[in-house]
């Protein structure tokens, strides 16, 4: 078989990403004292879904890891041991070599460290502890254990792969030689992977890699031919099956059972066939074989019934059975299982097969993925969606355009337009609505992160840190997750570090020992807002003074808390006593603030000595779509970002100073603030109109504030950005363009190059490169 | 570029290839015509600060924003003026969008490789280092432009310098 694998790389690489994180999250919650025997086994089928992929792509130093991590698991949820901290870490460590093994094979490399070996040696030696025999411990196979390195040597003995041979005479079986069998073929593709072998004269012959009983071959075979012409024998070589990409996940399990006791074989000499029904409904069956192995999985370990059958007889057809060891002593469902899937009794000899059925009763089987054929989601490349809503940009344009020329109709004489121009308002609105909604991802996607980073950084610093989580829910554009995450990270280590103090010191403020974080997002208005919140020693006002002093940060004289706050942003600033690798190096929080403003958000502090700080990010929904007022200057329209405005005022002559070199400041109350003149930067005149024609805007830059002269303000808007860059170069002092409702295109300014492009105008240095010295 | 200019002279060595001949002052010029996405008339543009007076600003083209160049004022050819029948040619450039102001098309116009000279060192308004070659076309000389080349040079100013060397 050749099938390139190549092209469900891709797939794999996502999935097994989302059984890292789901792995990870699940370890987090885990309780050692009382480990809940699901989320065990939840825990066991991340890792064994990352090794079936991993096995069937050729992975095989992820599968290496995976299946001593997964030796280990088994033998956890099969309660021979009893988790450990320690174990939790050395699974949380393994977790990270599989995500850096499966960055590595992403980008087409593999991971080499001297980690991987320590993380498999430890797993071992975790697994390798004493064995607290449980009822039902299923011996596992010494090598399995001893060997973990070499598990890819002999995957093709390990993989549980029946492979049958099946032989049809044309003749004997009653068919002509121009009889089609496409129907039978494809009812056996349908069970497995179906090989045609050479077909001599008048036979037919075909290797079909399923894990099938001959009745059930038979059954199908029955429909169109005789069965004296048919032959159905199983395939010795179990090499031929390696092909099989559905089956890589048996690894384990063949394992353990090829070696083990008629018990095992027994378990499912019943359980077979209506198991494998399942197999067959499944509906990821006949595809990718990742689907079917989730689809097929989930529903069989989990099965107390299991147990129960292992007092059955031994049946006939060994290799079907073999498979089952794996899902013996689940808790679950085979109840469900028979009386769903199986209306007949078990085939077996003691009737009391019913045996399975009770386990059923007993515990719901867990909320699973339901198989259901993928139609809950699919994947889009993030390209296509955003050329969607790149469309209907155009269309709410569009339609703006429309009804701007439509305005000067009657609407008495036309009002079938102007009835069509509302539902298409109306129509294109929703539609906006609904494509945004695509890129809108849950928070839940950079908060579940914080659990590890909170424990791992809390464990390093000797603090206790309880972390908790408020509206994961909430949703935000995909763009904007992906670049919160870093400054989150950020600010939640630096809670810890500098926020919560050590257990000795909150006991003595009268605080609980444990410290607690809260990452907290929610919706208000238009933006989001992300909150990071601890209950430790807030921040010191004096301490910051004296660090801004020390800095040489020019501080105003009698600065309001929030002024003190945001100190703490700027360049080279650290009040930390030492530097710890975690943070205290002072090039984090101005990083944080600046990834902020890219994303036209804002920062804010909130905090009080002794109880804690609060660091409140408000973000636009998307990054798509900006907020912003509309400013004229001549007959150019700008758009400036609402984040950005703080307030407009209108000026008097005396307000404004010229200072010699350094052009004019605008006084606003005490202070005084640059000037910046719209229309000297970006007019070709250079000219220079009256203070008092204009209106002042007054803008945050990262630079401080600023003074921003312009010919009026226009009106409010909602624009979506589009790049200069695409088919022309940078513009300094913009950020972006956008389309007006006239077609017209906008530019969107960007207040901190504008201010930099203005130190550049007032200095003399530079002034013959003033706007309009080009011509 | 020169990379790319030699090896279309190679492919189109034996087929004639097709050009959009416009005008500019005096001067007839042809460019490939597979770098031309439409021709349309000239609308308000949107002026972008500091750049040079022949990059008239930018315009909305179905969504799209394009940088309109006037090539008039590039080649100093006296007076322009903005009319109903001011022409801009949509030029897509290795996937980027320019349009580019010229006095008016003329001709789409077939020739052989064999047809195409190479140019003396002087007589146009381009550097030569941008022109493929003359050709002669009954009574006229068409000068043909490698119009890739001079829309992504330095000179033009429409890719930030970084790109222009890979673009």
């Amino acid at each position: 078989m050749t099938i390139d694998m190549s092209q469900f790389y891709q797939v794999f690489f996502d999935e097994a990403a989302e059984h890292l994180t789901e792995m990870e999250s699940l370890l987090l919650e885990l309780d050692v004292d009382a480990a809940d025997k699901e989320m065990l086994n939840a825990i066991f089928r991340a890792a064994h879904s990352i090794k079936g992929g991993a096995g069937t792509f050729g992975f095989t130093d992820m599968a290496r890891v995976t299946h001593v991590l997964e030796t280990l698991l088994d033998r956890l949820r099969k309660q021979e041991l009893q988790p450990t901290t320690d174990m939790v870490d050395a699974f949380l460590d393994a977790g990270d070599v599989l995500k850096a093994q499966l960055a590595a094979h992403q980008e087409g490399g593999l991971y080499e460290a001297p980690r991987i070996a320590e993380v498999c040696n430890r797993l071992e030696r975790l697994s390798d502890m004493e064995v607290t025999p449980g009822p039902s411990a299923v011996p596992l196979s010494p090598d399995s254990s001893a060997e973990p390195g070499s598990s890819t040597g002999h995957d093709g003995d390990q993989q549980y792969c029946p492979a049958w041979v099946i032989r049809i005479h044309r003749e004997q079986a009653g068919l002509g030689p121009d009889d089609s069998l496409d129907g039978l073929v494809a009812a056996l593709a349908e069970l497995g992977h179906l090989e045609p072998e050479d077909m001599g004269e008048g036979t037919l012959c075909w290797q079909l890699t399923a894990p099938v009983s001959r009745a059930r071959i038979m059954d199908l075979l029955d429909f169109v031919c005789d069965a004296a012409g048919v032959h159905v024998e199983p395939l010795d070589d179990p090499g031929a099956s390696d092909a099989d990409p559905g089956y890589g996940f048996f690894e384990p399990l063949v394992d353990g059972v090829t070696a083990s006791s008629p018990v095992v074989e027994t378990i499912a000499g019943v359980g077979g066939e209506e198991a494998y029904g399942l197999f067959e409904d499944a509906p990821g069956s006949g595809g990718q074989p990742v689907e079917r192995e989730r689809s097929g999985y989930g529903l069989f370990e989990g099965n107390p019934g299991m147990l129960q059958v292992t007092a059955l007889e031994t049946r006939e057809q060994e290799e079907v059975t073999q498979g089952f060891g794996f899902f013996d002593d689940a808790p679950g469902g085979p109840g469900r299982v028979a009386s769903v899937d199986n209306p007949a009794p078990p085939p077996g000899p003691p009737s009391d097969g019913a045996a399975p059925l009770p386990g059923g009763g007993r515990r719901q089987p867990p909320p699973r993925r339901v198989p259901a054929g993928g139609d809950a989601s699919i994947r889009v490349s993030v390209e296509k969606v955003d050329q969607l809503i790149n469309l209907v940009g155009e269309l709410v344009i569009t339609h703006a355009m429309l009804a701007e020329s439509v305005s000067s109709l009657d609407p008495a004489s036309h009002q079938s337009i102007f009835n069509g121009l509302s539902g298409l308002e109306r129509n294109s609105r929703d539609l906006q609505q609904a494509v945004m909604s695509i890129r809108m991802m849950p928070i839940s996607f950079v908060f579940n992160r914080f659990p590890r980073v909170v424990r791992d950084t809390a464990a390093s610093l000797n603090k206790k840190v309880n972390l908790k989580l408020v509206g994961e829910d909430t949703e935000l554009d995909k763009g904007l997750i992906e670049r919160l995450a870093d400054p989150l990270n950020h600010l939640v280590r630096n809670s810890i570090d500098h926020g919560i103090e050590p257990p000795g010191e909150r006991r003595a403020a009268g605080k609980p020992e444990v410290g607690q974080i809260v990452l907290r997002a929610s919706h208000q208005g238009g933006n989001i807002v992300v909150e990071v919140s601890d209950d430790g020693a807030g921040l010191n006002r004096d301490r910051l003074l004296a660090k801004a002093q020390e800095k040489g940060i020019p501080v105003s004289d009698n600065p309001s808390s929030k002024e003190v706050w945001q100190l703490i942003f700027a360049p080279g600033f650290s009040t930390a006593e030492k530097v710890t690798d975690i943070s205290g190096r002072g090039v984090g929080m101005d990083v944080v603030r600046r990834n902020i403003e890219q994303m036209n958000g804002r920062i804010e502090i909130d905090s009080e000595l002794g109880q804690g700080t609060r660091i409140v990010i408000r973000l636009p929904l998307t990054l798509a779509i900006l907020d912003g007022m509309s400013v004229r200057m001549e007959d150019e329209i700008f758009i400036l970002p609402l984040t950005a405005i703080r307030e407009s005022v209108q000026p008097r002559r005396e307000q404004v100073r010229t200072i010699s070199g350094k052009g004019r400041v605008f006084q606003v109350g005490e202070e005084y603030l640059p000037l910046i003149e719209l229309g000297r930067i970006f007019s070709r005149q250079g000219r220079r109109m009256s203070v008092e024609d204009g209106i002042v805007v007054i803008v945050d830059t990262n630079e401080g504030r600023a003074a921003l002269l312009v010919d009026e303000l226009v009106a409010h808007h909602q624009v979506v950005i589009k790049s200069l860059e695409t088919n022309y170069r940078k513009v300094e002092g913009v950020s972006g363009a956008t389309i007006m409702g006239d077609g017209r295109v906008a530019l969107i300014l960007d207040v901190d190059e504008l201010m930099r492009l203005n130190r550049r105008l007032g200095s003399p240095m530079v002034a013959p490169m003033e706007p309009g010295a080009g011509t | 570029m020169t990379e790319t200019a030699r090896g279309k002279a190679v492919i189109s060595s034996d087929e004639s290839r097709e050009y959009l001949t416009f005008t500019l002052g005096d001067e007839e010029y042809g460019i490939d015509i597979l770098n031309v996405q439409e021709i349309r008339g000239y609308d308000a543009v949107t002026k972008i600060a500091n750049s040079p007076d022949f990059i008239k600003g930018v315009i909305n083209m179905r969504g799209v924003i394009v940088p309109i160049i006037d090539m008039r004022l590039k080649f100093h050819l006296g007076t322009v003026e903005y009319n109903q029948f001011t022409v801009v040619i949509i030029l897509n450039i290795g996937g980027r969008v320019v349009g580019m102001v010229v006095d008016g098309v003329s001709d789409v116009i077939a020739l052989k490789p064999e047809q195409i000279h190479p140019a003396p060192e002087f007589g146009a308004l381009l550097d030569t280092a941008y022109i493929e070659g003359l050709a002669t076309l009954e009574e006229r000389m068409v000068i043909v432009v490698d119009i890739e080349k001079l829309m992504s040079s330095g000179e033009m100013g429409l890719v930030d310098q970084v790109q222009s060397g890979s673009v």
